[in-house]
């Protein structure tokens, strides 16, 4: 009891002892406890510590006494998931463009539930609003991780059978859990602007950002995003340099794009620098052809036929003077107009 | 050879200038205004003349005369007697085209040789002085020059090319054959001499 009465007192000092109190002075060990603890009698900090009791030799006691039950016959195997994918799920993926009630598209395929609905609500959420900002759709086909498609379905065919009259899209397998084993297709527009290394780059960049999170989920959510910001760069070359057209016979044609005011202003000065720099081109060349023509021309002058000059042997031509003299009278009343040898020194 | 309507002839303008043939070349800067640098372009300019005009070459000469009489007479002497030694001998003086600049005096002259009387006349030659009289009067010496040189030029390669179309429109009557031009002066003092007779009667 006194034991407890000396620790309550430390603790009590610990929490009201203030900067500038006076503090009180320690407990100390009566003569008799001191003896107790010097003989193993008493163990400092037994009361607060005492699960391990003295009596059961400073070992901890058996905590876990229930023991596990026995795990029944064919549970301790690994259970290995299917990696096809149902019939009744392909054709689900691969009928056709899925719409909402409001016959909008659906940008998230997922019709196996992969996704919670809320996180799918948050993807769907995204997309659409990545749909309304930029004119190239982006549409994710959801997977499980391991899970592999048929033969004859490859994201190539399901684009050319789905998407190719659809205009500038962007088409996504995504393997929930496994980033790296997306596939990613752009419509033939955007593969006349952008090349494969820029669509690769493009890909491995939103891999590469799902890769930051370690929830699946919030993997899609980072591969999303980046994605989306690769295909507005992307977006950006194509209203800026090329106006869309019919990349090749499958790609068929395109759909107009919605160029909007920034990149209508950019596209505008390109043009003029184009025509500036069209016009300066063809300027130079006319230059560099006048001057050459202008080196090679020789001005000969025929032999005509004049009347005797005096016999003079040079010099019978006697040209014009003029004065400098006053800035404020005009040359031509500076003009000596008679000439001086007519006066006779 | 005298003038036949003044008298004039090269022997006044010797006693002045001296009847020895003067050694020069075509850029002569006697008055020393032109810096090193646009002496080269200047130089590169009258070159430039003689590779478009395979016939004739242009000469500038740059004085300061204290007395002179004439700078009409000083450019006439010196197309006369100088001796241009960078003009192939394929280019007679009569063939040259002198631009002669008193920079004391303040005034310029062209003088060209005989070969060039039916291509230019002296409205041409004055309308090139004229072109560049800003710049004589201000002292830029060789911008003054590029614009005389330039704007001759122009107007001679104007005539080569009419001259090569229609070159009967450059010759002029030619004068009764055997009748030289003592005989022509001859004729004409003797008319000027009755004239006076005459009125003095």
């Amino acid at each position: 009891m006194r034991r407890i009465a000396a620790w309550g007192a430390i603790l009590a000092l610990t929490v009201q002892t203030g900067p500038g109190e006076d503090l009180p002075p320690l407990p100390v060990w009566s003569p008799s406890d001191f003896e107790k603890v010097e003989k193993g009698e008493i163990i400092p900090g037994h009361d607060f510590f005492g699960i391990f009791g003295t009596n059961s030799g400073g070992k901890p006691p058996d905590l876990l006494e229930e023991k596990l039950p026995e795990p029944l016959p064919g549970e301790s195997e690994s259970v290995e998931f299917s990696t096809e994918i149902s019939r009744a799920h392909l054709i689900l993926y691969f009928k056709g463009i899925p719409t909402d009630v409001d016959g909008e598209p659906v940008h998230l395929i997922d019709p196996q539930d992969l996704l919670a609905q809320q996180e799918f609500r948050d993807r769907q959420s995204f997309l659409k609003y990545h749909a309304g900002e930029s004119n190239i759709d982006l549409f994710v086909y959801l997977f499980d991780a391991r899970q592999e498609l048929p033969e004859d379905i490859t994201i190539e065919s399901v684009y050319r059978d789905l998407y190719s009259q659809r205009g500038p899209v962007a088409v996504v397998f995504y393997y929930l859990g496994m980033p790296e084993r997306a596939q990613l297709v752009l419509s033939g527009a955007i593969r006349a602007v952008a090349s494969e290394d820029e669509q690769s780059r493009a890909l491995r960049a939103s891999v590469q950002e799902a890769f930051e999170k370690s929830d699946p989920a919030y993997q899609l959510d980072n591969f999303l995003v980046e994605l989306s910001i690769r295909l507005y760069w992307i977006e950006r070359e194509m209203a800026g340099l090329h106006q869309p057209k019919a990349a090749d016979g499958t790609a068929g044609a395109v759909a107009k794009t919605n160029v909007k005011g920034g990149d209508k202003t950019w596209g505008l000065v390109q043009a003029a620098a184009m025509w500036i720099g069209i016009l300066l081109g063809a300027g130079g060349i006319c230059w560099l052809v006048h001057y050459l023509v202008a080196r090679r021309l020789r001005y000969v002058f025929p032999e005509v036929e004049t009347g005797p000059l005096l016999g003079a042997p040079h010099a019978a031509g006697v040209g014009a003077v003029v004065s400098f003299s006053s800035a404020q009278i005009p040359p031509s009343q500076q003009r000596d107009q008679v000439p001086d040898y007519l006066q006779r020194m | 050879m005298q003038c036949p309507h003044c008298g004039f002839e090269i022997g006044d303008v010797d006693e002045i200038f001296g009847a020895q043939d003067v050694r020069l070349k075509c850029l002569t800067d006697a008055a020393g205004v032109l810096k090193r640098k646009e002496r080269v372009a200047a130089r590169k300019m009258l070159g430039e003349f003689q590779r478009k005009f395979p016939q004739l070459f242009c000469a500038v000469y740059f004085g300061t005369f204290k007395e002179l009489p004439s700078l009409r007479q000083f450019g006439f002497w010196l197309l006369n007697r100088g001796a241009f030694e960078d003009v192939e001998v394929s280019r007679p003086n009569e063939a040259g085209v002198l631009l002669s600049v008193d920079v004391s005096g303040k005034s310029a002259g062209i003088t060209f040789g005989y070969a060039l009387q039916p291509f230019l006349d002296d409205e041409g030659t004055f309308k090139a002085l004229s072109a560049a009289h800003p710049f004589f009067l201000q002292g830029q010496w060789l911008r003054a020059t590029g614009i005389v040189v330039g704007r001759i030029s122009r107007s001679l390669a104007s005539q080569a090319r009419r001259a090569k179309r229609v070159p009967e429109a450059f010759e002029s009557v030619p004068q009764p054959a055997g009748e030289g031009a003592d005989k022509i002066l001859e004729r004409i003092r003797a008319n000027h001499r009755s004239s006076q007779s005459r009125s003095q009667v």
